[in-house]
């Protein structure tokens, strides 16, 4: 007898934005393709203005403070932290495609097939961070990674660039095979794919007696395997080998959207299994994401050191990052989420600002920059100069910039916990950190030039880092408002609450 | 439940059976008087020149790889097909709604030129 | 009824064959054979959520349709695999994973 087929009740709000995303990108990959002459920047222009609509959408179906929609079986919710969450990859994408509009033709890779893959990407992300279905999160997983396999190797034939995608698409499918593997043992050992009702049935099953259930059993084994697929994904060490290359490889803009984007959506993701499916293990995943987080702060920071090429030392710096970000979402289920938001925010700022910097310093046919290229900076573009100065200083974690109070509120929570070992190791790591981002500064401010570099402007990159550089130091001034936006980002727990 | 099946199992062995008989009866049975121009690859015409593993134009492998996208996404058909009359107009317009999808990219890849062979 | 084959057996089976693609993808240095190996490892997925769906959850449709999501996905992850292997092929002349090695630090 087949099951009876009920149409589940279905509230369109709840996945307005990726609705939004996903029909603008798709329209736009045909409007493109209709589009006449080789000049694509007009599509570059209205994939922000889809990134401005979908903002306006998510402002709108936006949930009362405190509550939280479920539609579609449940299988994907609409709280506020999703809302918060979604309107920050809003802002990373619109950052990624403003570099990017004058970068592309520069470089003679102009395609118009880019932007809507960044939708794409952008939309699986905001689908990431809704979904409580491990159908939808391992959708999520797949819709950004596929896309950015793609804009990885976008650079073609520069060989590199090819380089980085094949290896970036064979890690990360090897990675998704974790990934789901993890999530079929889970359904196997719950019965559900429900992260509500994963939640509920661990916590049935292991409240009846001292033994521990088979079906616990798988889906601790499964938890085990899923969390070594997110690992993969937001280059945790010792999961991180793909990240420097692949970093390196890619087209600056798509590596510094990868950078924030993707950490910041599979963070959430693996926020939300850990906080409302696998809260009853936490005492099982707690010390695993603090070895990680300890292993992942410490080796990124002294890789980082040891680089001279800027976008490889970027590519470390954002490994050491994660492993702030997992501090973050460690302390997630006693204080909340707001760490997490707030440090993602502030990296996002200040990392994109970074690579934007990059590009303005970027040449043609060129694919390295060494630190020597900043040497001097400040003698002949002061503004440049102070500009990527205040993303180190974020970068770093040095008031008064976004960046501190990103590291102040992650060490307070983690304090309050107990957890005293990752503070300690924390600081020491934040401070072998600071030595690269202040060599950095250094060279710019006290050395000679050491060879000719002119940087390039235009409106896109001006913008982004002028809102970045605003945007750090008052966040780092005024960290109130922020704050209670943040704080007003709760997670939902159960189904409608 | 399993025994229901049987007369497939049955059917099975000895449609392997038949063939594999006849073929290897007329290998035990049949004649073998080789010579040199019987044993050649072709009894008439040319000797083969190179290797038949050929490396074959690129264009195969973009085919291909279009073939297996619009044949593995056809796979959402089943489901509905299953239970399309429980389903209703709702099914059919979710349905269209993926087949619009289906269409973008096939109009893509036509515009694009992907589906041109020379 | 289906109790000829017991669900650990289906389970050792998918286990062997996840391990069978891992190693395929770990030994081989051809990069369209190491897709190939991935591509195992995800049909052991699948033969796992059917599997555990059949057993566990005949009453809902949950395993089986991530089986086919699986299945597409793997099919979107091999087309730009492939397509991924020529752009490497015309760039580098090799798809050997060993030789396609020029990023590091």
């Amino acid at each position: 007898m087949p099951p009876e087929i009920v149409i589940p009740a279905i509230d369109v709000r709840v996945i307005a934005p990726m609705l939004t995303i996903f029909a603008w990108a798709t329209v736009l990959l045909m409007v493109d393709l209709f589009m006449p002459g080789k000049d694509r920047k007009l599509t570059g222009y209205l994939a922000l203005a889809g990134l401005a609509v979908t903002a306006l959408v998510t402002l709108a179906v936006q949930p009362a403070p405190g509550t939280s929609r479920t539609s579609f079986s449940n299988m994907v919710v609409l709280d506020s932290f999703g809302t918060t969450l979604t309107l920050i990859l809003l802002l990373i994408a619109a950052f990624s495609i403003a570099i990017s509009i004058n970068y592309l033709s520069y470089h003679n890779i102009e395609m118009g097939e880019y932007y809507p893959l960044i939708l794409f990407a952008t939309g699986g992300m905001i689908l990431l961070g809704q979904s409580t279905n491990l159908i939808l999160v391992f959708l999520g997983v797949e819709l950004l990674s596929i896309t950015l396999y793609v804009l990885t190797a976008f650079f073609y034939p520069r060989y590199t660039s090819e380089e980085a995608g094949l290896k970036y698409l064979l890690l990360g499918a090897f990675a998704a095979g974790f990934l789901i593997y993890g999530i079929a043992l889970i359904y196997g050992g719950a019965g559900t794919l429900d992260l509500f009702e994963i939640g509920a049935f661990l916590n049935t099953s292991l409240a009846v007696g001292s033994a521990f259930p088979p079906g616990a059993l798988l889906v601790l084994i499964g938890g085990a395997l899923v969390l070594i697929g997110f690992c993969f994904k937001i280059s945790l060490v010792p999961f991180h080998m793909w990240t420097p290359d692949v970093y390196e490889g890619s087209p600056t803009p798509v590596a510094a959207f990868m950078s924030v984007g993707t950490k910041g959506a599979a963070f959430a993701a693996l926020l939300r299994i850990l906080i409302v499916a696998l809260l009853p293990f936490k005492i099982y995943w707690l010390p695993v994401l603090g070895v990680l987080a300890t292993l992942t702060m410490l080796f990124g920071n002294i890789a980082a050191l040891m680089q001279p090429n800027m976008k490889r030392m970027l590519a470390y710096s954002s490994v050491g990052h994660a492993g702030y970000i997992t501090i973050g979402i460690m302390t997630a289920g006693t204080h909340g989420t707001e760490s997490f938001l707030f440090y993602l925010l502030a990296y996002a700022l200040a990392n994109m600002g970074a690579f934007a910097v990059l590009i303005t310093l970027e040449r043609r046919g060129e694919m390295a920059w060494s630190v020597d290229d900043f040497a001097g900076l400040w003698k002949r573009y002061p503004l440049l100069a102070i500009a990527m100065a205040t993303f180190m200083l974020s970068l770093a974690g040095v008031p008064p910039t976004a960046g501190f109070f990103g590291k102040f509120f992650v060490f307070a929570a983690a304090w309050e916990d107990g957890q005293i070992f990752l503070v300690f190791m924390g600081v020491l790591s934040s401070a072998i950190a600071a030595f690269f981002y202040l060599r950095v500064i250094m060279r710019m401010f006290m050395d000679e030039p050491v060879r000719e570099v002119i940087p390039i402007f235009n409106r896109g990159l001006t913008i982004t880092i002028g809102i970045a550089v605003v945007g750090t130091i008052v966040f780092g001034l005024l960290p109130t408002p922020l704050v209670s936006l943040v704080q007003n980002s709760v997670i939902a727990l159960g189904v409608g609450g | 439940m399993l025994q229901d099946y049987t007369p497939i199992l049955v059917m099975f062995l000895m449609s392997l059976f038949v063939p594999l008989f006849v073929i290897s009866l007329s290998a035990v049975l049949g004649p073998k008087r080789g010579s040199k121009r019987k044993l050649a690859p072709y009894e008439s015409g040319m000797e083969p020149i190179g290797p038949a593993m050929r490396r074959f134009p690129v264009k195969f492998y973009v085919v291909a790889m279009l073939f297996i996208l619009f044949d593995i996404e056809a796979i959402f058909f089943f489901p509905y097909a299953l239970a399309f009359r429980d389903l209703g107009l709702y099914g059919l317009g979710v349905m269209g709604v993926f087949l619009v999808l289906l269409v973008v990219g096939f109009v893509y890849e036509w515009k694009k030129g992907a589906l041109r062979w020379d | 009824m289906i109790s000829a084959v017991p669900l650990e057996w289906v389970l050792i089976l998918a286990s062997g064959l996840f391990c069978v693609g891992l190693f395929g993808a770990l030994s081989r240095r051809h990069a369209v054979s190491m897709l190939m190996g991935i591509e195992l490892m995800l049909n052991a997925v699948n033969i796992n959520l059917v599997a555990f769906w059949r057993y566990t959850q005949p009453d809902e449709v949950g395993g089986m349709i991530f089986a086919l999501f699986v299945i597409v996905v793997a099919a979107a992850e091999a087309a730009v695999g492939l397509a991924m292997a020529i752009a490497i092929y015309r760039t580098w002349q090799t798809v050997n994973v060993d030789s396609v090695d020029s990023l590091r630090g």
